[in-house]
C-alpha cells in the first residue's frame, strides 16, 4: 500500500510526463498522462503499479548516485 | 543451424509493435541460417501452434502476445500455450527454450513448462511495459520512444539465435539497457523520467528458468 507522500511525489512526476506518451500494460490498456493520475489518484491495481515503478526507480537511482 | 519458431500476432497495437519489432529477429534467424517458422497475424492460433510445434520441432521457441501468470494469447488473445487445467499443453515445451514477450506467464506457466521438461524458460513474471508515442501508433517503428524497449527485450532471442547461451544473452541485453538509459539521461531529462522507470522495470520482472548454461 502506497504511503500519501509517495503518492504526492509520483503525482508530481506525472505532471511532467509529455502528452504524446502513453503507457501499455498488456491487456490492461494503454494509458496517457491524464489516464495514469486518474489511476494514481483512485488508487487501482494499474495506479499503485505506476507509484511502485516510479519509487523503485527514485530508490535505485539514489543508489546509483551514492 | 537451429529449428526456430515464432508468433507475430498484431491484433491491438501492443502486439503490433511486439511484431513489428521483431523483425530484427527474424533478420537475425535469417542471416543464421536457422530453419525458421513464423506464425503471423490470424495464423497464431492454439491449432497452428500445435501442429508447428509437431512438425517442425523447433528447438528456440518466441512468443510475443499478451499473457498472465499461467498463459500467453496468440492472435485476439485466443490462449496459445497454458498450464491451467482447462488446456494444460505446457509439455509442448519439453526439450526446448523459450523466450515469452507476454505480461506475467513467468510466474505460473514459467515454471510449469520447466517441470514439463522445457530446458530454459525467460519470461516476465508481472506486466511487460512499452513507452509509445501516441502519434506513432500506425508507424510501430518510427516510434523512438517505443525503441528502446523494444530493442532491449529484442537482445534476448538475437543473442540465442547467434549462439549464446541463455545467461549470457540476458547478459546483453542488461548491457544495451545501461546503453540505453546512459544515453537517455545525457539526452533529455523529461523523457529520461518517464522512460528509465519503465526500462528498468522490465528488468527486475525478467526471469530465466531452467537451465541457464543451454543453447540452441
Amino acid at each position: 500500500m502506497a504511503s500519501e507522500t509517495e503518492k504526492k511525489l509520483v503525482l508530481a512526476r506525472l505532471a511532467t510526463m509529455p502528452l504524446d506518451l502513453e503507457l501499455s500494460l498488456g491487456s490492461m490498456g494503454s494509458f496517457d498522462r491524464e489516464k495514469l493520475i486518474v489511476e494514481v489518484e483512485k488508487g487501482t491495481e494499474v495506479g499503485n503499479l505506476v507509484i511502485e515503478v516510479y519509487m523503485n526507480y527514485l530508490r535505485s537511482f539514489k543508489q546509483r548516485v551514492l | 543451424m537451429a529449428n526456430f519458431l515464432i508468433t507475430l500476432p498484431e491484433h491491438d497495437d501492443i502486439t503490433d509493435y511486439c511484431s513489428k519489432w521483431s523483425g530484427e529477429i527474424v533478420k537475425t534467424a535469417e542471416q543464421m541460417r536457422h530453419d525458421m517458422k513464423k506464425l503471423k497475424g490470424s495464423e497464431v492460433n492454439r491449432k497452428n501452434f500445435e501442429s508447428r510445434i509437431a512438425t517442425h520441432t523447433p528447438s528456440f521457441v518466441m512468443l510475443n502476445g499478451h499473457g498472465n501468470s499461467k498463459e500467453v494469447a496468440g492472435h485476439a488473445d485466443e490462449i496459445i500455450l497454458s498450464c491451467d487445467k482447462s488446456i494444460s499443453n505446457e509439455e509442448l515445451s519439453k526439450g526446448r527454450v523459450l523466450y515469452v514477450r507476454a505480461c506475467g506467464c513467468g510466474a505460473e506457466l514459467g515454471p510449469a513448462c520447466i517441470k514439463a521438461g522445457c530446458k530454459s524458460f525467460v519470461g516476465y513474471v508481472r506486466d511487460f511495459a512499452i513507452i509509445k508515442s501516441k502519434s506513432k501508433v500506425s508507424r510501430p517503428l518510427d516510434d523512438e520512444r517505443a525503441r528502446p524497449f523494444l530493442e532491449v527485450s529484442n537482445q534476448i532471442p538475437i543473442a540465442i539465435l547467434k549462439g549464446s547461451t541463455i545467461m549470457e544473452a540476458v547478459v546483453k541485453a542488461d548491457v544495451k539497457l545501461e546503453k540505453e538509459i546512459q544515453r537517455l539521461m545525457t539526452s533529455d531529462n523529461f523523457l529520461a523520467l518517464h522512460l528509465i522507470p519503465w526500462l528498468l522495470w522490465n528488468q527486475k520482472v525478467r526471469v530465466i528458468l531452467g537451465d541457464k548454461t543451454a543453447t540452441i
